[in-house]
């Protein structure tokens, strides 16, 4: 014999909510019985919470694993579930649906179905299954009155159940929004405890600005320091500077400041010119133009300045500006001779003939045969 | 794969059926018929003759020429059904040792379900050759109303016939299957079945593959004959008497010409308007003359002679349309005789829907036989019949009332156990006597069997319990078994209907069938090797003169004639014998004599 499953808890009394005459009827008839609450919880799946035994499924025969399921699951609960639970279908459910939930058991337990097969141990069980099936199925199909009370039965059984599962929900709300409050409750009181306490210990404490500025100056410098690590130049200069500003005595905090200020200006140089020289490789020389100039005062390299120069000459604008930066990169490399000839073409364009003639003259001394200078030279005597 | 046949053992006609590649076919017999006549007779020298050849030979030799013997299935010796038979059939019924009734043919007394299995038999054979391949299995037909003793029957006529019988199906319930056969269906069918000798009406309800019997009916005295009857009598007996003053029934031989031309016409009438009815030399009206009977018989006049047997079928069909309580979707007609039309007009009105012809109204039930028999061998069952009781099974309690424990229809298998108590004080063993049938009286039921119960406790009136538990499994067939829930004793008494037939009975009818079909097949043998060497000896004659003259002359020559006359001479005599080995070699020899006498021929001459 196979073992069956857990049996199933009893927590409510058979007949559970049906009415005394129907309960009364039903007790004295055969197939009359009703358990106390449905096998199936809603919402569970069609085995429940049944356990199957490993042991018994692994009986040597030929049905199928769920076969095996099947056949163990309906032999056990014989009789202790209620008709329409066996036959899947609903209390309100007509004959039509009884006859074919009758025809889809006979497909699965009928003799015929496994006339060639090797049902072992679950023979016995299979043969009981269609017969209780067969006879509950006639019985339902034959008696009118049966098939009504018992349904009517169920479907009272059902709702006190269903009233029964709402009732303990309710409680366990109810419960819950309870424990809810106390803890409100409990959490507030603590608050306002630890508010009075905090300020029973602001008024014990004897406020210090100064140190509390050295202190934050010192967590700004140690946060740079981070930053520099990390090569975020950019970012460790702005903590030092707030570092200096909040300790101005320190000379440690200015001197990493000076330091590290240059390679922050350079970074954020580096960072315009490549956003301008994006804007140019597009042809937007006018944007370009705002980014390399952004570029050349944060940090004024001379290939930077000579370049920015250019494209405010060519575009004719802030002509003054761009002789200054000319003339920067001129300082800054003064053999250069492309930075010569565009200082001296700026002056020109500023009508500053003389300042521009003296230019090109020098880039002549540094390259006498060239002839673009001979040119520009010549050009600008006619003027 | 394993071949399973399916077989209608019809009171008229039988047929056979098998499953091939997914779809059934009815197997036609060696004439090229899809039906068999249910008829079997011994002829004047000992041979089995079975269905068309047997028919036939019925005028010359009614009395040993067995036909319904289907009505006698099961019957016990008493029983109404064999009671009448015993003054309308020209075969001479006796009683068997069981109380059953059987047959005397020649200096031979058969048992029914013996005279069935030569039928049976038949229908194996004619699948075997069908099939080239031996047949054991098969699924066997009977009336929805069959009891557990005709079903028994049916069962060991298979048997002795050599099959291995895995299921006795109702008739109605077949039909139903190969109507509803791989179609996806949801319907209520009726199955309107006017038979030979029988009419039977049953309601089914199909769906999702799975049929089930929901009610069923007939009449078990209406059939074909019966239409027959009405041609004979009321008319060709009737109009022959005013006519001649001459009373035809009173010869047997012209009554049984009657009933064949009578049934000729009735089938001709199906398809035609009128007929002729052409019976030569019918009876001697004294002295040397002899009379004629010539008539015309017309589809109107037979109607109006039948009209009220199909009326009768009609309210039958009215009173389980009640019972079953449902709408009916379709109606499907089985039976020769709903091929004609009278009949086929008033089930379409009486049901308001065309009947359903599309199939051959005899071939259906053996069809649903093969689906059924194929359905239970196969992994994935496509049809599923829930067959039900035929009749309700119960026991005989105090005062010989009838106590029933199965109702009739309920759904087979199923089982039912019922708690006894003692009536005597110390009675220590108990009779039980288990009934088939509706009547509330027990004597007036059918008698399945009856045990005695031994060795209960000794006690008190009343206080001793057995527990008795009646079965009936998927074949309708019964067996009941007593425990005693108290000790836990299984008395293990299993009662099964018997047939009338005893086991050992039954293996000697097995034994001497497998013996007869050996003689058979070793005459069938004889009789080959017999018209082989006769086909080659008049081939050599045929060439003989002419080799003759080409080869006389020369000594070589008569040489070689003088050895082939030794061959024709041993020929000769082995054909006057009886011995198969000699037959064959006399066949090799006269082969080669054959074939050197066609070399000689195509060489010189
Ligand atoms: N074409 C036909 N018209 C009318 N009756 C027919 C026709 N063919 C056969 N029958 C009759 O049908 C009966 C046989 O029916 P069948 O179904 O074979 O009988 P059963 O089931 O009793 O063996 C016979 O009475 C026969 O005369
Ligand atoms: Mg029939």
């Amino acid at each position: 014999m196979v073992e069956a499953g857990k049996p199933y808890s009893k927590v409510f009394a058979d007949f559970n909510g049906v009415s005394p005459q129907d309960a009364e009827y039903l007790r004295a008839h055969p197939f009359g019985y009703i358990p106390g609450a449905p096998y199936r919880k809603p919402g569970e799946e069609r085995f429940g919470r049944f356990e199957f035994d490993k042991r018994a499924l692994l009986n040597r025969c030929d049905l199928s694993i769920a076969r095996r399921k099947e056949v163990i699951f309906l032999f056990t609960l014989l009789g202790k579930i209620d008709h329409f639970e066996f036959f899947e279908i609903e209390a309100t459910d007509d004959r039509k649906a009884i006859k074919k939930a009758f025809f889809g058991i006979s497909r699965r337990f009928h003799p015929d179905t496994f006339f060639k097969a090797d049902l072992g141990v679950y023979k016995p069980q299979i043969e009981k299954i269609f017969r209780y099936a067969s006879d509950v199925y006639e019985l339902m199909l034959a008696d009118a009155t049966f098939r009504e009370t018992y349904a009517r039965a169920v479907t009272a059984r059902d709702a006190a159940y269903r009233a029964s599962l709402e009732q303990a929900r309710q409680a366990k709300q109810d419960a819950q929004t309870r424990q809810a409050q106390r803890a409100a409750e409990d959490r507030k009181a603590l608050l306002s405890e630890r508010l009075t306490q905090n300020t029973l210990a602001r008024r014990a404490r004897k406020p210090n600005p100064v140190k509390e500025g050295l202190e934050r100056a010192k967590r700004y410098y140690e946060q740079g320091m981070q930053m520099y690590e990390a090569k975020d130049f950019v970012r460790a200069a702005s903590m030092f500077q707030l570092a200096m500003g909040l300790d101005e005595a320190n000379e440690t905090y200015r001197q990493t400041y000076e330091r590290v200020k240059t390679k922050a200006n350079q970074t954020k140089s580096d960072i315009y010119w490549g956003r301008g020289q994006t804007q140019e490789s597009i042809g937007r020389d006018r944007e370009a133009a705002v980014l390399f100039l952004r570029a050349v005062e944060a940090y004024p390299r001379a290939d930077y300045c000579a370049h920015t120069a250019a494209i405010l000459l060519k575009l004719g604008t802030d002509t003054h500006r761009a002789v200054d930066l000319a003339s920067l990169a001129s300082e800054a490399d003064p053999q250069n001779i492309d930075y010569l000839m565009l200082l001296g073409q700026l002056y020109e364009s500023a009508e500053l003939y003389k300042k521009a003639l003296t230019t090109f003259e020098r880039a002549l001394t540094l390259a006498p045969n060239d002839e673009e200078i001979k040119k520009a030279i010549k050009g600008l005597k006619k003027k | 794969m394993e071949r399973i046949i399916g077989i209608d053992l019809g009171t008229t006609n039988s047929c056979v059926a098998i499953v091939e590649g997914g779809q059934p076919t009815v197997l036609p017999n060696k004439g090229g018929y899809k039906t068999t006549p249910s008829v079997i007779a011994i002829s004047e020298n000992g041979k089995r003759l079975v269905g068309q050849i047997a028919k036939r030979q019925a005028v010359t030799n009614a009395t040993n020429t067995v036909y319904a013997a289907k009505r006698l299935m099961g019957r016990r010796w008493d029983s109404t059904a064999v009671q009448t038979m015993i003054e309308t059939v020209p075969y001479s019924l006796v009683e068997g040792d069981n109380e059953d009734a059987r047959i005397q043919l020649r200096n031979r007394v058969y048992s029914i379900p013996e005279i069935s299995s030569v039928i049976l038999q038949e229908m194996r054979l004619i699948a075997e050759e069908y099939t080239n391949d031996s047949i054991t299995k098969a699924v066997i037909t009977v009336p929805a109303y069959f009891n557990d003793a005709q079903r028994q029957a049916t069962r060991d006529a298979g048997r002795i016939a050599g099959l291995d019988v895995l299921r006795i199906i109702n008739e109605p319930t077949a039909a139903a299957l190969s109507y509803g056969f791989g179609k996806e269906i949801d319907r209520t069918v009726a199955v309107y079945d006017l038979g030979g000798g029988t009419f039977d009406i049953s309601i089914l309800e199909i769906s999702n593959g799975v049929f089930e019997v929901l009610a069923t009916a007939g009449d078990t005295f209406l059939g074909g004959e019966d239409f027959d009857g009405r041609i004979i009598m009321d008319w060709l007996v009737l109009d022959f008497a005013r006519e001649h003053r001459i009373d035809l029934r009173q010869d047997k031989m012209a009554l049984q010409r009657l009933r064949d031309a009578a049934e000729k016409a009735k089938c001709d009438l199906s398809g035609t308007q009128q007929t002729e009815i052409n019976l030569p030399f019918i009876i001697s009206a004294g002295g040397s003359e002899a009379l004629h009977l010539q008539k015309t018989l017309t589809r109107e006049k037979l109607e109006s002679l039948t009209i009220d047997l199909v009326e009768r079928t009609i309210k039958i069909c009215r009173q389980v349309v009640e019972e079953a309580g449902e709408k009916i979707d379709d109606v499907l007609l089985v039976g020769g005789m709903t091929r004609m039309p009278l009949v086929q007009q008033k089930v379409k009105e009486f049901f308001g829907v065309e009947p359903l012809r599309g199939v051959h109204p005899d071939e259906v039930v053996a069809l649903g036989a093969a689906i059924q028999g194929a359905a239970l061998l196969s992994d994935h069952q496509p049809v599923l019949l829930l067959d039900v009781t035929p009749q309700s099974l119960g026991i005989m309690i105090h005062g010989g009332l009838f106590s029933v424990l199965i109702p009739q229809n309920t759904t087979v298998p199923t089982s039912k156990s019922h708690t006894f108590t003692t009536v005597k004080n110390n009675q220590t063993s108990v009779k039980i006597i288990v009934l088939q049938g509706e009547h509330e009286e027990a004597k007036k039921n059918e008698l399945l069997g009856e045990f005695i119960l031994t060795g209960l406790r000794s006690a008190p009136k009343g206080e001793v319990e057995i527990e008795v538990t009646f079965e009936i499994n998927a074949d309708g067939i019964v067996s009941v078994s007593a425990r005693d829930p108290e000790t836990g004793k299984e008395q293990a008494i299993t009662v099964t209907a018997t047939s009338g037939l005893t086991e050992d009975e039954l293996q000697r009818m097995m034994q001497e069938n497998q013996d007869y079909l050996v003689d058979v097949r070793a005459d069938e043998a004889l009789m080959k090797a017999k018209d082989d060497v006769q086909r080659v000896l008049a081939d050599i004659g045929r060439i003989f003169p002419k080799v003759q003259a080409l080869l006389s002359g020369s000594d070589f020559g008569e040489d070689a004639l003088r050895k082939a006359e030794g061959v024709l001479e041993r020929g000769r005599d082995a054909l006057n014998g009886n011995d198969l080995e000699s037959l064959e070699h006399a066949n090799e020899a006269l082969t080669r004599t054959l074939n050197m006498f066609r070399g000689v021929l195509q060489k010189i001459g």
